[in-house]
This record gives C-alpha cells, sequence and structure tokens, in this order.
C-alpha cells in the first residue's frame, strides 16, 4: 500500500483504528498510530525515503503512540470554555489538561495496565474547538498479540470513565507499508 | 373493474396491517432498573466510592477512638488537666469539620456518578435504539410509566448487552 492510501487506511474508522465516543456534550476521537503512520506523518512528503522511515520506526519501536482529541459534540464550541465563562475554570481546565490529565489516562494491554509514558497537550489557543492530546505507552512485546483498551477516567469533561478498545485483528489487518 | 378494485382493496389492507405491524415492532422498552444496575460502569464507578468512603471512615473511626481516648483520660484525672483539655477540644473540632467535609465530598461524588452514569447509559442506548429502527424505547421502572407492556417487546437484556459492549469500548457492535 502506498503511502497515501495507508494514512487514509489508517485514519478510516471503519478500520477499527480511529474511533470516535459521544457523551453528552462532549465527543472523545481515539486514534492509534502505527509507528509506519507516525513516520510517514512526521516526514509531510510522499517524497521519502523507506530508509528513512525504518530509521524513524527503530527509534520508536519501544513505544505504542495514540491520539486523543476531546471536542464539544457540535463540534464548534471552545472546549476550554465549555460551560463556563470564568477565566480562572479556564486556567484550571488547561491546567489540569496540560499536567494532571496523564494521571487519568492508562492502557490495558493484555494483562498488564500500562501507565500514560508520554504526555503532550497540544494548545491551540482557543484557535480549533478541540483538545488535542499526543499520547505514548510503553511498548510490551508479550502482549502485542493482544486487544488494547485505552482508558481516559474524565474529570474534567464530565464524561465518566471513556474506553476505546483497539482490537488485535485491526491492528493486524494494518496493511503492509510499500516503501522503496 | 370489481376483481381490479378487491384487488386493490387487498393490497391497501396488506399495506395498512404492515405499517401497523412496523409501527408495534418500533415500541419496546428496558427495565431501567435493571440496566441501571447491571451497566458496568455503574459497577466500577460504585466500587470507586465504596473504596473512597470507606478509606474516609476509617480515618473518621481513628480520630473517633482517639477523641474516646483522650475523653476517658480527662474523665478519669482526678486533676483538671488544662492541656489535655484543649488537646481534646482541637481534636473535636478536627474531627467535626472532616466530618462534614467528608459528608459534603461524599454527596458530591455520589451526584457526581450517578449523572456519569446516565449520561453514558442514554448515549448508548440512543446508540441502540437508532442502530436497530425503533421509534420509541420505553423505560419500564415501576413508578407507573408503562403501565403494561407484553414480554416480547422486553429488550432489557439486548440493549444490556449492547451498552456494556460500547462502554468497555467496542467500536462496532451488531
Amino acid at each position: 500500500m502506498g503511502l497515501e492510501a495507508y494514512v487514509n487506511y489508517v485514519e478510516s474508522p471503519e478500520n477499527g483504528l480511529r474511533q470516535e465516543k459521544k457523551i453528552d456534550k462532549m465527543a472523545y476521537m481515539l486514534q492509534y498510530k502505527p509507528l509506519e503512520y507516525i513516520a510517514i506523518r512526521e516526514f509531510r512528503s510522499t517524497d521519502i525515503q523507506g530508509s528513512d522511515i525504518k530509521k524513524r520506526i527503530e527509534k520508536m519501536s519501544d513505544l505504542q503512540c495514540f491520539n486523543l482529541r476531546v471536542m464539544a459534540a457540535d463540534k464548534q464550541s471552545d472546549v476550554g470554555r465549555l460551560g463556563s465563562n470564568s477565566d480562572q475554570e479556564f486556567t484550571q481546565r488547561n491546567t489540569y489538561m496540560s499536567f494532571d490529565m496523564q494521571n487519568d489516562i492508562y492502557l490495558l494491554d493484555g494483562d498488564d495496565t500500562l501507565p500514560c509514558g508520554l504526555f503532550q497537550y497540544v494548545n491551540n489557543y482557543g484557535l480549533a474547538p478541540y483538545a488535542d492530546f499526543v499520547l505514548a505507552f510503553a511498548n510490551n512485546d508479550m502482549q502485542k498479540n493482544e486487544d488494547k483498551t485505552f482508558v481516559y477516567e474524565d474529570k474534567l469533561f464530565g464524561g465518566g470513565i471513556v474506553k476505546f478498545q483497539i482490537r488485535k485483528e485491526d491492528i493486524e489487518n494494518t496493511p503492509m507499508l510499500k516503501i522503496n | 373493474m370489481p376483481t381490479a378494485f378487491l384487488f386493490l382493496c387487498v393490497v391497501a389492507l396488506f399495506i395498512l396491517f404492515g405499517m401497523q405491524w412496523q409501527k408495534q415492532d418500533n415500541i419496546v422498552y428496558v427495565n431501567v432498573q435493571q440496566v441501571y444496575d447491571e451497566f458496568q460502569l455503574k459497577k466500577e464507578l460504585e466500587s470507586k466510592l465504596t473504596n473512597v468512603q470507606q478509606a474516609r471512615k476509617t480515618m473518621l473511626d481513628s480520630l473517633e477512638l482517639s477523641l474516646k481516648v483522650l475523653s476517658g483520660k480527662i474523665e478519669n484525672s482526678l486533676q483538671r488537666d488544662a492541656e489535655r483539655e484543649n488537646n481534646f477540644i482541637v481534636l473535636r473540632e478536627e474531627y467535626v469539620l472532616k466530618k462534614n467535609q467528608f459528608d459534603e465530598d461524599n454527596a458530591l461524588m455520589t451526584r457526581q456518578y450517578s449523572e456519569q452514569i446516565m449520561k453514558q447509559l442514554n448515549e448508548y442506548t440512543q446508540e441502540y435504539g437508532k442502530q436497530n429502527g425503533y421509534t420509541y424505547i420505553l423505560g419500564a421502572e415501576g413508578s407507573g410509566s408503562v403501565m403494561y407492556a407484553s414480554e416480547k417487546r422486553d429488550i432489557t437484556k439486548d440493549v444490556l448487552d449492547y451498552i456494556n459492549r460500547r462502554y468497555k469500548g467496542e467500536a462496532k457492535v451488531q
């Protein structure tokens, strides 16, 4: 599969690697990111050498990566200000999203519970009506062939415990990337 | 002509019967209490709440015991000990403060958890209804909102299975 088709495949909700859940006024979207996908996205070009992709993949081989997007269900309202006009609450929300939220996220990988090892809140300063988080967990080779359940215990937006299951079949069925 | 008219009447009857049948088929009900009680999120949050409340109770029990011991010492001492009495007052105030705070926090947690459960429950039930083409899913809860419904229309088990699988994170639930 070519680079563009590969990216489209990974981002297509039908293939199970991207999932969305709406809970009341909030919507949560999880994207599982195969390492090839990350490498392609980082190079931002379709003219990439296969060796470059392989090198990048090797560097990240001990990680399993996800993107989490939290947005209002109407996909228009600013999540930082949703349901509140108070500046103090806005600052508290930002602080939570920048630091404390990491502790409320974990990955059930087979029999293991993996804490969120890498966490980055992509602050768009209200320019987009969503909050993006880049996340990574340790890659446990022993559990590679198990379903993964991503868990976010939402203490900010009122959604409660939000779970996404990435099935091992969907990971295994991801087509091979055709690289030179 | 009479044959054609008869044919049209029969077709019309079939359509009407079909529509009626479909209408009846689109109204189902669930046992709300059963769905709520057996919803996995409810069980998980209930367990969390119990743990937190238990930890708080242990802390309060410990303070209460200290208070009782101190009170016993004060009552049994032959001479008045101002420092001990002062300690008792401070400890009692701490106990009352903590108890009030814990009571408030427990009530808040219970309310927040209930809201979270209901939000997800409603969302998944709506999804289930849309996916299966139901016009109405009524909630029977024994309060008189649904006085009678045939057991054939009870989809509690199916809804429970669906919402628990969706809660666990399954993306595609058939």
